[in-house]
């Protein structure tokens, strides 16, 4: 057992014969680690690679009733309508353009924000903070929406209020196509930011503080311990979720947008899960539902594995 | 087909969960025997709290003992309101049981996400003997019922006398292309209303009740310029509505332009029968003229746009509006809701309005909402017995006893009124529980509301016999077209968008002559609409 | 230790001012929130912005308390969260674990399945012919072994054991432990911090299950809390004529007992942060037990 964690040793048989061998003996070696593995990837395979047969619905004209083996195959029928539907570079550009900002604004949000919480000493305070800027993640889109509708509201919001209180003129902030995007990535930021804090607290406080001890020493100052010794240490977790969230570039979260955007404001706010939830969810039209999710996870795919590979280009793990 | 191989699959989980079972007591300790302790922690949390809560399943009805006369088992799915619905014990259910000589299994679904609930029951193959579905129209349960998955009723109906009783457009409403009835319709009065105005702000403000567009814009007008609260502050404002929640249609302003196309929901059939449209009719630029007009003018809620219909009913609750376009039952929540501040407070509900047309217009609504279908599984004679079941649940007794109870435990009666007792909230007698499933038409449901009193509530029929003769219903309601179907929410969607920035005065008038333009010259819409006047002229049979 | 100097206060002390803004901006809701819900009914019905109870009563927290109902579905999501997070941190810290080990043969397409997982969505139909192959329907257990893990968990949770050294397991090796006891006993008690923050990933997503509930969960004595909250929203006075609220125009429980049910709802799980806020202070260092 101890000595097969050291390099096992090429024969002399032909070479794909040695590859296997070889193969099998790390195999064997690594046993227990296939092991503890198991639970896991049985779970993956259960729960989420059998029920992947739904996708093939994409490319059928599916009714339940029949089932999936019964159901007429229309090949590419399904993203061809999507396709050529000629709203689809509007769709594809509010998409676009609201993934885009959050991933500019939105993202680096709970980054800078848990560094700014690491720098704070008095443990008491601390904790407060944290405890209270990640309880907006809790409010369903539902009530933000209803708080929004109350400050932003044009007869009687608050800021409106205030505003003309001062003599000045009303900003209709719910019903203009120009602030509409710059609204949902302030949502997600005032809902989400602290809430993304936990994940980066976790991360700093594994980073070795014998590292800053040593920052110190050579004089850096605050922003270069950032800079140097903070950001590095949770560079890896920065990096994944990053990926991951490319991955996520065609869902701009259904429940915001369509609760905040109105017919006033419809050339911006109407995006690929708005499209599909009025023309394949509430139709019951489970195919073309399908064919557009597939789409975007399609994109996903590419973006993620287009990102990986950058990533390691840079010299980064990456996701895989 | 899915059935075997997800049996093998489960054959398979089975062994790898033993695997894994037996993986994890490998954690056991190091080779040296050092650490026992925490080594069988993982195995115990898998395997402890399996013996709890999860594994009482609810008992299967089909086995429940039969008595003497062997009741018949029937489960139901079907939804509820309120905080709990009534159980297998239920006093009342138990009661119905034995009246109808059946054994019911009922799933009470939350009417959140009901449709996706309903969807997936659907796929599953395992239908309940009676499912209760909120559109009938659905592709995915039109396509159903043409796979033969539902039984077709239309001949057995006539055997139930109260199933009967329904008004004859609740049942043609649910009527497929085919022409064929495969759904009990869950029955509503087939008059709804449409608008009520403050009628204590009239008095104060000495203005008749409107009866053309006309008299409405003046009257928004004066509700909103001439103080009718009396508070001394321009405060409020003519007319508050929302727009539909999908964004599909002009929600309470839907009303306003279908006074002045004198069509239900924008379907007419013109004077050569044709099933037509009107979105393309100048009347609906008039509507819309009308409408941004008023905006203009701050007779419409700043906030029309991105208002839910709650906020719209909460600004005519504080007296912040004078006119809803709201049925005539919501009417009464309104003025109880303005009640709690202003006693004298009063929504009246107006009969009809009457457009340029010079026709006084109000809609008709299709007298269901929601159907039950019975699957073809259920063999011949349990169908019979469940729909004698709906038909008791329909009779005057049956109803009674479904959604009040008994008399001078559950409920006392005053005139047309039952009055609810504590022991009524106890036992979760209610229309919200069995009133999901037992139903009988009213054609005054609609004056009956919460706590409404009498004068209200007789004022209310007055009105609804009113409405019934001049109301109109719309004779696009069950007609399916394939292209219609496929684009009918896009173009939906595009109308709405456009007739909203019009309102909101961000796009000119003008650009609606566009937009009828290339709706004339679409190909979709011009095949929706051949396809629908085909099917229309088959459904009348011609 | 070195002392902090002069433009090092000021970057603390302007700090600390920001983050306390900040707070006051994310705080209001909350305020905004419990307000509404200590308001009376008819006191809101007189309109206007709530900035503080006005008619103060417990009314509204009575009303949600009322049903057994109610009662019961707290502990069916307490029961939820406590076994959902401990077997989801169990299944997916262990296989995390496993594909953090460079040395692993076949790591990387394991990871790119795993990967695949987060982006393609079969849907619903599908996810619920399994469960009910699986024998779960009406289970609590169909809402916890679906939820047990995820891509997204398992490779962030990877991303924290990445930085473990592989010295530190040769050792164990050493020792005579297999990889199973160098995870059990070494990893994770040097991962607090990482298994507190998945487990409250954890216990937040099992506490709020909603969705698969409506679909797995025929017998309502079963419902978890979010379930039954959401359904004491919607009004029980009804009507014959207007009670039918899967139409257009429902009535709704007044706004003050809405936001009692969201406090009530979130309360609890915000609590358990706090309890888990130690871990992150001790935050077990892997250089200083290298030595």
């Amino acid at each position: 057992m101890k000595k097969v964690l050291a390099a096992v040793n090429p024969g002399n048989e032909n070479p794909s014969q040695t590859r296997m061998r070889r193969r099998m003996k790390i195999i064997f070696r690594d046993r227990y680690l296939y092991l503890l593995a198991l639970p896991g990837l049985f779970f993956f395979l259960l729960f989420k690679y059998i029920p992947m047969w739904g996708l093939v619905i994409a490319f059928q004209n599916y009714s339940p009733y029949v089932g999936i083996l019964n159901s007429d195959w229309v090949g590419l029928e399904h993203f061809a309508r999507f396709f050529s539907n000629s709203d689809f570079y509007i769709l594809l550009r509010n998409t676009l353009a609201i993934s885009f900002m959050n991933l500019l604004f939105f993202f680096p949000a709970p980054i800078i924000l848990s560094i700014m919480m690491n720098e704070v000493r008095q443990v008491v305070l601390k904790r407060l903070i944290q405890t209270v800027i990640y309880f907006p993640h809790f409010l369903s889109w539902v009530i933000i929406a209803g708080i929004s509708f109350i400050m932003l509201g044009q007869s009687e919001g608050v800021i409106n209020s205030i505003l003309s209180l001062f003599g000045m003129e009303k900003i209709p902030f719910l019903t203009s196509s120009s602030l509409f995007w710059p609204m949902l990535t302030l949502q997600n930021i005032w809902k989400d930011a602290g809430w993304g804090t936990v994940i980066f607290l976790a991360a700093i406080s594994g980073i070795d503080p014998t590292l800053y001890e040593a920052a110190k020493m050579d004089g850096a100052s605050k922003l270069k311990q950032i800079w140097h010794v903070t950001l590095p240490g949770i560079g890896n977790v920065i990096l994944v979720l990053l990926i991951l969230k490319l991955g996520d570039v065609m869902d701009v979260g259904f429940e915001q947008v369509f609760l905040m955007g109105s017919a006033a404001v419809s050339n911006v706010a109407d995006v690929f899960d708005t499209y599909v939830y009025r023309n394949g969810v509430l139709n019951g039209e489970f195919s073309y539902t399908a064919s557009v999710g597939l789409f975007k996870s399609i994109v996903g795919l590419i973006m993620v594995m287009g990102a990986n590979k950058l990533a390691k280009m840079f010299g980064q793990d990456g996701l895989y | 087909m899915k059935r075997s191989n997800l049996l093998s699959i489960r054959r398979l989980s089975a062994v790898l969960f033993v695997i894994t079972l037996a993986a994890a007591t490998l954690l056991g300790a190091c080779s040296n025997g050092t650490g026992n302790a925490p080594g069988n922690a993982p195995g115990n949390t898998q395997g402890d709290p399996g013996n709890d809560k999860p594994g009482n399943m609810t008992k299967d009805p089909d086995t429940g003992n039969g008595n003497q006369e062997e009741p018949t088992p029937i489960s139901i799915m079907t939804t509820f309101y309120g905080a709990e619905p009534p159980g297998p014990d239920n006093v009342i259910v138990k009661e119905i049981e034995k009246r109808t000589g059946t054994k019911l299994n009922i799933t009470w679904v939350s009417p959140n996400s009901y449709n996706e609930k309903v969807n997936v029951t659907l796929a599953s193959g395992d239908m309940p003997d009676l499912s209760l579905i909120s559109d009938n129209f659905a592709s995915n349960v039109r396509t159903m019922a043409a796979q033969g998955a539902f039984w077709e009723l239309e001949s057995y109906i006539k055997e139930y006398p109260n199933l009967s009783a329904y008004p004859k457009e609740a049942w043609d409403n649910t009527r497929y292309q085919d022409g064929k009835i495969y759904a009990i319709p869950r029955v509503r009065g087939l008059d709804a209303g449409m608008v009520s105005v403050r009628k204590d702000w009239l008095d104060k403000l000495k203005l008749p009740v409107p009866k053309t567009t006309d008299d409405l814009y003046n009257v928004m007008k004066a509700f909103t310029n001439d103080d009718p609260d009396g508070n001394g502050n321009k405060d409020t404002v003519g007319l508050v509505g929302s727009i539909g929640s999908d964004g599909l249609n002009l929600g309470s302003f839907t009303h306003i332009v279908n006074i002045f196309q004198n069509a239900s929901d924008g379907w007419k059939i013109d004077e050569n029968g044709k099933l037509i449209n009107m979105v393309t009719d100048k009347s609906t630029k008039d509507a819309l003229a009308w409408l941004s007009k008023a905006y203009r003018e701050g007779l419409i809620h700043a906030d029309f746009a991105t208002l839910k219909n709650t906020q719209a009913r909460e600004a005519i609750m504080t007296g912040k509006a004078g006119i809803a376009f709201e049925a005539v039952s919501a009417a009464w929540v309104l003025t109880e809701g303005i009640r709690t501040t202003n006693p004298s407070g009063d929504m009246l509900p107006l009969d009809s309005l009457t457009g340029p047309s010079g026709t006084p217009y109000i809609g008709k609504g299709s007298g269901y909402s929601g159907v039950f279908v019975i699957p073809k599984t259920v063999p011949e004679e349990k169908m019979k017995k469940i729909l004698s079941f709906l038909d008791y649940g329909a009779s005057a007794e049956g109803y009674e006893l479904g959604a009040y109870g008994f008399k001078d435990v559950h409920f006392t009666k005053d005139g047309d009124f039952y009055v609810q007792t504590e022991q009524a909230k106890k036992d979760i007698v209610s229309t919200s529980a069995i009133g999901q499933i037992f139903t009988r038409y009213d054609q005054y449901a609609y004056a009956k509301a919460p706590n409404v009193p009498a004068d209200y509530y007789n004022r209310s029929k007055g009105i609804i016999d009113e409405i019934g003769k001049v109301s109109v219903s719309n004779p696009s309601n069950g007609l399916y077209s394939d292209t219609w179907a496929k684009y009918r929410n896009d173009f939906l969607k595009k109308t709405t968008d456009l007739q909203v920035k019009i309102m909101l005065g961000t796009e000119p008038l003008e650009k609606w002559d566009a937009f009828v333009a290339e709706l004339l010259s679409d190909a979709n819409w011009n095949k929706s609409l051949e396809e629908l006047n085909d099917a229309y002229n088959k459904k009348m049979g011609k | 230790m070195i002392k902090d100097s002069i433009p090092e206060k000021i970057f603390g002390r302007v700090n600390v001012l920001l983050l306390i803004l900040l707070s006051l901006v994310m705080v209001f809701p909350l305020y905004y929130v419990f307000s509404i819900s200590l308001t009376d009914p008819r006191e809101y019905l007189k309109g206007g912005i709530i900035l503080y109870p006005r008619g103060l009563t417990w009314d509204n927290y009575e009303y949600l308390f009322s049903t057994p109902l109610f009662i019961r579905s707290i502990g069916i999501s307490a029961f939820l969260a406590i076994v959902g997070t401990t077997l989801g941190l169990i299944v997916t810290s262990s296989l995390a674990y496993t594909l953090s080990r460079k040395r692993l043969l076949g790591r990387k397409i394991i990871l790119l399945l795993i990967l695949i997982t987060i982006l393609f969505h079969p849907g619903i139909i599908p996810n619920y012919l399994l469960i009910r192959e699986l024998g779960l329907m009406n289970s609590l257990w169909s809402l916890i072994l679906p939820a047990l893990s995820s891509g997204w968990n398992v490779f962030l949770m990877k991303s924290f054991f990445d930085s473990i050294p592989a010295s530190l397991e040769e050792a164990a090796v050493i020792d005579g432990c297999n990889d199973m006891h160098v995870w059990w006993r070494i990893i994770l008690p040097l991962s607090l911090p990482a298994l507190a923050t998945f487990g409250l990933f954890f216990a937040v997503a099992y506490w709020n299950v909603f969705f698969n509930a409506v679909l797995y969960i025929n017998d309502f004595k079963k419902w978890p809390l979010q379930l039954v909250l959401r359904q004491m929203l919607i009004d029980s006075n009804t009507s014959a004529g207007g009670g039918n609220i899967l139409e257009e125009g429902q009535m709704v429980n007044p706004q003050s007992i809405k936001m009692a049910a969201v406090i009530i709802a979130t309360i609890p799980i915000m609590m358990v942060y706090p309890f888990l806020q130690k871990h992150f202070a001790k935050g077990v260092m892997v250089g200083s037990v290298k030595e």
